[in-house]
């Protein structure tokens, strides 16, 4: 699969890279993105299989890039992984279409048992 | 609201899970020249998060966030893996706050400790390999 990772923090997407690894989910393209706006351009000419989004980014943050996706009628799947814990956040990412929101910081266990699923 | 055992929870589980580095509980004592991480809370409550750490501490933080050795930090990495560190205390933080509430982006300075923005809510003077560490949350007051 070709996963587009999208993060501000150059930190947290070097961890979610490890992360993958750590967890055995192995033989994956990674694509790296650091806001919204840029991983919007690399989603419309590139088409990657999963987008693992932080919420808070500048230019765009991730809500935004979701529902722009899907107002523009492209359902590529997309899962945040965000500092943001809030019930009424969680709410927010699945009602626009979200597969999950992965709350940080997270274990390799959790990380694999959230996103493992979805990796099909 | 949030009290001193909240923070020290939420930076147990910063530490321990994603940094891998040891954390104790020690005296609030801000370390005289440090590296300041701040977020800031606006909604149901409007405050600020502020975590401030010595530079060695800092350098020790970005090398485990990129799992990387000391020697190869830039101060790039010291300043997005501080920004990264609060992020998350803050997120983490506004769930056990009222709400709805956003979270800006942080911001990353240096220098001597200033006064702090707003009235201290809460406190935890942490430890990390012998380095003093705080953790801070400010509440802003209604204008």
């Amino acid at each position: 699969m070709k996963i587009l990772v999208v993060d501000d923090s150059k930190a947290m997407r070097s961890i979610v890279l490890r992360t993958f690894r750590q967890a055995g989910l192995d033989g994956h393209t990674f694509v790296e993105a650091s806001n919204g706006r840029e991983a919007l351009e690399l989603i419309r000419t590139s088409g990657p299989d999963l987008v693992l989004a932080d919420w808070n980014m500048p230019e765009m943050n991730g809500i935004t890039l979701l529902q722009t996706l899907r107002a523009e009628g492209n359902n590529t799947r997309l899962g945040f992984i965000t500092s943001e814990s809030a019930a009424e956040t969680k709410e927010e990412a699945l009602k626009s279409g979200a597969l999950f929101l992965l709350t940080k910081p997270f274990t390799v266990d959790t990380f694999k048992q959230v996103v493992a699923g979805h990796l099909a | 609201m949030v009290a001193e055992p909240d923070i020290r929870g939420i930076a147990s589980s910063v530490w321990g899970e994603m940094l891998g580095l040891p954390l104790e509980e020690a005296a609030a004592t801000r370390p005289p020249e440090c590296i300041t991480g701040v977020v800031q809370i606006s909604g149901g409550f409007s405050g600020t998060v502020m975590v401030e750490l010595s530079r060695p501490l800092a350098r020790k933080v970005a090398a485990a966030l990129f799992a990387m050795e000391l020697e190869q930090v830039t101060e790039a990495e010291v300043v997005d893996a501080v920004g990264e560190v609060v992020n998350i205390l803050g997120g983490n933080l506004k769930a056990l706050l009222p709400g709805p509430s956003t979270l800006s982006l942080p911001r990353v300075d240096e220098g001597e400790p200033g006064p702090g923005p707003g009235r201290l809510h809460a406190r935890a003077g942490l430890s990390s390999d012998a380095q003093a560490l705080c953790i801070s949350l400010f509440e802003t007051p209604a204008p």
